[in-house]
């Protein structure tokens, strides 16, 4: 018996239109695609930020509570690149927390070094370095800050690149008044914004 | 053999089509308020408001708080079962020129207290003796929205406090952030067990 095989295959017609619809359905994809990529990427930043945030808060809100605060003294770093506090304890023992904000030249062109860094008295080569650390008087421990994306910019004479970090520390306010020890370190990403900062409070000598 | 090359009409096309965005439709209505009620709930109970909520909670536990009047609030015959205030009615509760009232204020005002509520330790009215206090504050229009969401999202707690706590203290934190101007502010949220 001969058996007839069906062997008409597809016109050409159809599969353009295939293609086509293939094509169409990759390209209205991509960007959804892309799209929830970035929301990854964010997540996980934000993920590591809070981390960050509770581990330290929590090192130093456990002293403030568990033992109380006596007194607080802010001085510069001797460098001049920050803050150093001085927390003195109700059983004695000192804490010190040190904030070391140095902002790199975040500038592309010579207009701009003029304008973000010469006026602002930033070294046009400079990179950013920011960091904190806590401990007891004479154990102080780097809390190195997470990495949430770097940028490293050409230096202008061309001697080399510098760093700038998305993660910087914006803004540090200390304040003793009435009392009441507050510190906030505002810690600014441009994705996330300036929600995920560092807040102590804590009475100073609260019976 | 005669083939079947017959496939589907176009009013069947159509029809299937229909049904299926149809369906993806109310998937996406019932699921994508999940995905902000989600996002909202990174701001409750997180570390920065829990450490605010144990500082109110001290001062509720302080001797010379003022808490007949909130006690009654709780437990009086046709009183909603609650007490809500902003932080300055809450401070008012110690007696003027003390040094808690002085703390109190300047705490709050550091730690961004906006409210504070104050009702038993569990949420529920399964002894049948006190007022509904979900129901109730869910119908008080003076606590915000927001608010009133955490407190939907709260459990009962149920269970006896293992500290004997016969009271509870939820509160509302609005909080500033950078200097940014596209950044609003926010609220968050946390709850304490409180001894009296």
């Amino acid at each position: 018996m001969i058996r007839k095989l069906n062997n008409k295959g597809m016109t050409v017609v159809e599969i353009l239109v295939t293609f086509l619809l293939v094509a169409v359905i990759i390209v209205s994809l991509y960007d959804g695609i892309v799209a929830l990529k970035n929301k990854e990427t964010i997540a996980s930043y934000k993920l590591s930020l809070v981390t960050y945030r509770d581990l330290l808060t929590k090192d130093i809100q456990d002293d403030l509570i568990k033992i109380g605060l006596s007194s607080a003294q802010t001085s510069s770093l001797s460098d001049g690149t920050g803050y150093r506090i001085t927390m003195a304890l109700r059983d004695g023992s000192k804490r010190i927390l040190e904030v070391k904000q140095q902002f790199g030249c975040n500038a592309v062109d010579a207009i701009e070094v003029d304008e973000l860094c010469v006026k602002a008295g930033i070294d046009k080569n400079a990179s950013d370095d920011f960091s904190i650390s806590y401990g007891p008087e004479g154990d102080v421990v780097e809390y190195p800050l997470p990495n949430l994306g770097r940028e490293e910019l050409d230096n202008l004479d061309n001697s080399g690149t510098h760093t700038i970090s998305a993660l910087r520390i914006n803004e540090v306010d200390i304040s003793t008044a009435n009392q009441v020890f507050s510190l906030r370190i505002v810690l600014n990403h441009p994705d996330l914004g300036s929600k995920y900062s560092i807040d102590i409070v804590s009475p100073i000598n609260y019976p | 053999m005669k083939k079947n090359s017959k496939g589907f009409v176009l009013v069947e096309t159509l029809v299937v089509t229909a049904f299926v965005a149809a369906v993806f439709s109310v998937i996406y209505i019932n699921f994508y308020p999940l995905v902000g009620e989600y996002e909202r709930r990174d701001f409750y109970d997180d570390l920065d408001s829990k450490y605010g909520a144990y500082w109110m909670k001290v001062f509720i536990q302080r001797g010379n708080f003022e808490f007949s009047s909130v006690s009654s609030a709780i437990q009086g015959e046709g009183q909603p079962g609650y007490y809500y205030g902003d932080a300055n009615d809450f401070c008012g509760h110690f007696p003027d020129g003390s040094n808690d009232k002085n703390f109190c204020f300047v705490m709050a005002e550091r730690l961004h207290v906006d409210h504070v509520i104050i009702t038993r330790y569990r949420l529920d009215d399964s002894d049948g003796t006190t007022a509904n206090f979900k129901l109730n504050v869910m119908n008080d229009t003076s606590v915000s929205e927001s608010f009133r969401s955490y407190i939907e999202y709260l459990p009962d707690f149920i269970v006896a406090s293992l500290n004997t706590a016969r009271y509870r203290v939820l509160v509302e934190f609005k909080r500033p952030t950078g200097n940014s101007e596209d950044e609003e502010p926010y609220y968050t949220y946390s709850n304490m067990e409180v001894i009296r």
